[in-house]
């Protein structure tokens, strides 16, 4: 045990002492943290915020047209500038290619028969929506949909208003007959526990995500002071020394262990305080902080062990960092921390279930976002666990057979 | 004192040691000299645990290399070649880790570390980050760290590569104190046959994994020395009288005695029958073997040491 202590003890110093280790391990994630947050809100969350500069060019010049203009100014994301009728194809074209418009929405002269006549189908082409092709789909499928329902609300209305004596005489409301502006589908969110419900959000979905991510970079300190060791002789000397090697890898272990705990922390504290001062959502910490810090603690575990098995089969510190990075950003891509898995190929999705970076973010996931108990992050906990422990025997092996 | 028998190692398709035969004394400063890749090293590196052997048998006071290493590895030390320390911790953090790794403890830790720091004078500089500290402060350090323990047997591996010739000279001070003082035996690998020859008692010379020199160094550079008369003798006569001198040699302008134990009588006979018939002696020169020379000639000529 005393050995343990002065081990610990000077891991620790270093650490300390290290300024490099403090930017990569707890600054750099924080600040990722920040900017992937804030980055990615209006991704996640329901009312967007950003605007799409769009043209609006009316040909139908009817009271329809005009009221679904009115409508269309109502939906925030949309910037709309109105021209004029002189306006044709190739100065739509000039202007969308010019990368000022992403939209130009053009109402066509049979726009009005389209409201009025409830025979007339879509086939008349009442509207037509010229896109950007670098607009992404999903903002633009998100765009069109919209415009669909106000499309739909006109045409509804429309229709009640020329047969709302008959209508009502046959019982039918306009409630009844229009849908409403907000939509029809109610949407109720599925937790693992009852009680006050967490709503999803985009730092509450991505912060999770992202600090399983930063918490696999601890390979680069860890191969750091190991290959220095190994180069300056200090790991020669060591061997030298009457001292198993358990007692260095455990020693290592609970210092790494401690800093990756320090850098969980900041990495939510950023979350829950800073993020909302830059006009970001808050994060809430989930059902349990017990079972936060277990799932914290497991991912921890393996992540460090992650890095020593990394260390140890690597010649040298570049080549440490470079294959420990790459791995770390390869299993982040199949364990869903850059793109949901359930959009991945079923292939895919299936080799997702092998990255360590998958079990840590669904366990996070577990408390913070699905209300979950210590109980739904068993079977995460004993794969990162078990996985780590495999790491660490591979790792044993390795420096026993290993010529320092 | 250790024991080497038809030691030998070898890497996949390179031998580093042939059936080395070695004894090192209880008590003395052994210098092991060789070229780069002679197998200083590999030979340290094995007596010291940390690379296996691939055949002989190795005993360290009385203690077999292949059955207990856990005890050697408590009766000796290992400073290696390169600053083995920790740069981001002071000198007195360096030193508690290491002697925590000795397995020593509270008084007991604290008084080792005492006399660490006192052999290596490293009072002054306990508190500064180690990275910070000369070139020649990292190396009295790395030495320290090596006495930590109290060693029986002190593997010293080119300690003094990179220091400045004050440093050096005080390096070597340091380690034959150690020597006077603890009676701790030594084996020390340099590049620096000077120093070999400044603090060795017994000198080894390692070429291509093996042995071809070892003895006691004053021995060694006493073998074949001679006193050399300057004085030309042309008298056939004279000349006779001094070829009868046994362990005399004449050459045309110079007497050669040979240095053995009757140096002295042979010596003073030469001399009064030079003075006997009023020849002049120009000048009295001694030579012994130079250590240089003497490695320089075993091995080949290769100048890979300094």
């Amino acid at each position: 045990m005393n050995r343990l202590y002065y081990i610990i003890k000077k891991e620790m110093i270093e650490l300390t002492r290290d300024i490099q280790t403090y930017l990569l391990l707890i600054i750099m994630p924080s600040a990722f943290i920040l900017v992937m947050s804030l980055s990615m809100q209006t991704l996640f969350q329901a009312n967007l915020d950003y605007t799409i500069d769009t043209i609006l060019v009316d040909n139908s010049k009817s009271g329809e047209s005009k009221r679904f203009i009115e409508e269309l100014r109502k939906i925030n994301t949309l910037s709309i500038t109105e021209t004029d009728t002189a306006f044709t194809s190739e100065d739509i074209s000039r202007a969308i290619l010019s990368g000022r418009y992403k939209f130009a929405l053009v109402i066509n002269p049979s726009f009005s028969h389209y409201i009025k006549d409830l025979k007339t189908g879509p086939e008349s082409l009442p509207v037509t929506l010229h896109v950007d092709p670098a607009m992404q789909s999903a903002v633009q499928i998100g765009m069109t949909n919209q415009m669909e329902q106000k499309l739909v609300i006109l045409k509804m209305n429309t229709f009640y208003n020329s047969y709302s004596g008959v209508l009502a005489y046959a019982g039918f409301s306009r409630s009844s007959i229009v849908p409403p502006e907000n939509g029809v589908i109610h949407t109720v969110f599925v937790y693992k526990e009852s009680g006050e419900s967490i709503k999803p959000n985009a730092a509450q979905q991505s912060v999770p995500a992202w600090l399983v991510f930063s918490m696999y970079f601890i390979v680069i300190p860890i191969a750091l002071v190991f290959h220095t060791e190994k180069s300056n002789g200090t790991y020669q000397r060591i061997r030298s020394i009457n001292l198993r090697s358990r007692s260095i890898i455990a020693g290592k272990m609970v210092s790494y262990y401690m800093l990756s705990m320090i850098q969980v922390v900041a990495m939510l504290l950023v979350g829950r305080y800073i993020v909302p001062i830059l006009g970001g959502d808050t994060i809430q910490f989930g059902s349990s902080y017990f079972s936060l810090f277990v799932i914290a603690s497991c991912t921890s575990v393996n992540a460090i062990s992650y890095g020593l098995l990394v260390s140890s089969f690597s010649k040298n510190t570049q080549m440490a960092g470079a294959m420990g990075s790459v791995l770390v950003i390869i299993f982040a891509a199949i364990g869903g921390i850059m793109v949901p898995k359930f959009i991945m190929p079923k292939n895919l999705q299936l080799l997702s279930n092998i990255s360590p970076l998958s079990w840590g973010m669904e366990g996070f996931l577990d408390i913070m976002l699905r209300k979950g108990s210590l109980f739904d992050i068993i079977p995460e906990c004993l794969l990162l666990l078990g996985a780590g422990l495999l790491m660490l025997c591979i790792t044993g092996l390795i420096i026993r057979k290993k010529i320092f | 004192m250790i024991t080497i028998e038809r030691l030998r190692k070898a890497y996949d398709d390179v031998t580093a040691l042939r059936d080395i035969n070695l004894t090192i004394r209880e008590g003395a400063i052994t210098g092991l000299l060789g070229p780069n890749g002679a197998g200083k090293t590999t030979l340290v590196s094995i007596l010291t645990g940390i690379l296996p052997k691939s055949g002989g048998t190795v005993t360290i006071n009385g203690l077999n290399l292949d059955t207990d290493l856990d005890a050697i590895k408590s009766i000796t030390s290992f400073v290696p070649q390169t600053i083995a320390l920790y740069p981001l911790l002071t000198p007195r953090e360096n030193l508690e880790y290491f002697g925590a790794l000795y397995g020593l403890r509270g008084k007991k830790l604290r008084e080792r570390m005492d006399f660490a720091i006192e052999a290596a004078s490293l009072r002054t500089f306990l508190t500064r980050r180690t990275g910070k500290c000369s070139g020649g402060m990292q190396r009295r350090l790395n030495l320290a760290i090596g006495l930590l323990n109290d060693p029986e047997i002190l593997y010293l591996d080119e300690p003094t590569v990179g220091v400045d010739a004050q440093s050096r000279q005080y390096m070597l001070e340091i380690i034959q104190g150690i020597s006077r003082e603890r009676r701790t035996t030594i084996i020390y690998t340099s590049h620096y046959i000077t120093e070999i020859e400044q603090i060795s008692d017994d000198i080894v010379i390692i070429d291509n994994g093996a042995i071809i020199l070892t003895g006691n160094k004053k021995e060694i550079l006493s073998a074949g020395a001679t006193v050399a008369l300057r004085a030309e003798v042309s008298d056939p006569a004279v000349l006779e009288q001094i070829t009868n001198i046994p362990g005399v040699t004449v050459a045309p302008d110079s007497i050669y005695i040979d240095s053995n134990e009757n140096l002295c009588s042979t010596l003073i006979r030469a001399v009064t029958v030079l003075s006997d018939n009023n020849i002049r002696i120009s000048a009295i020169q001694s030579s012994a073997n130079r250590l240089e020379e003497l490695y320089l000639h075993l091995t080949g000529g290769r100048r890979d040491c300094q």
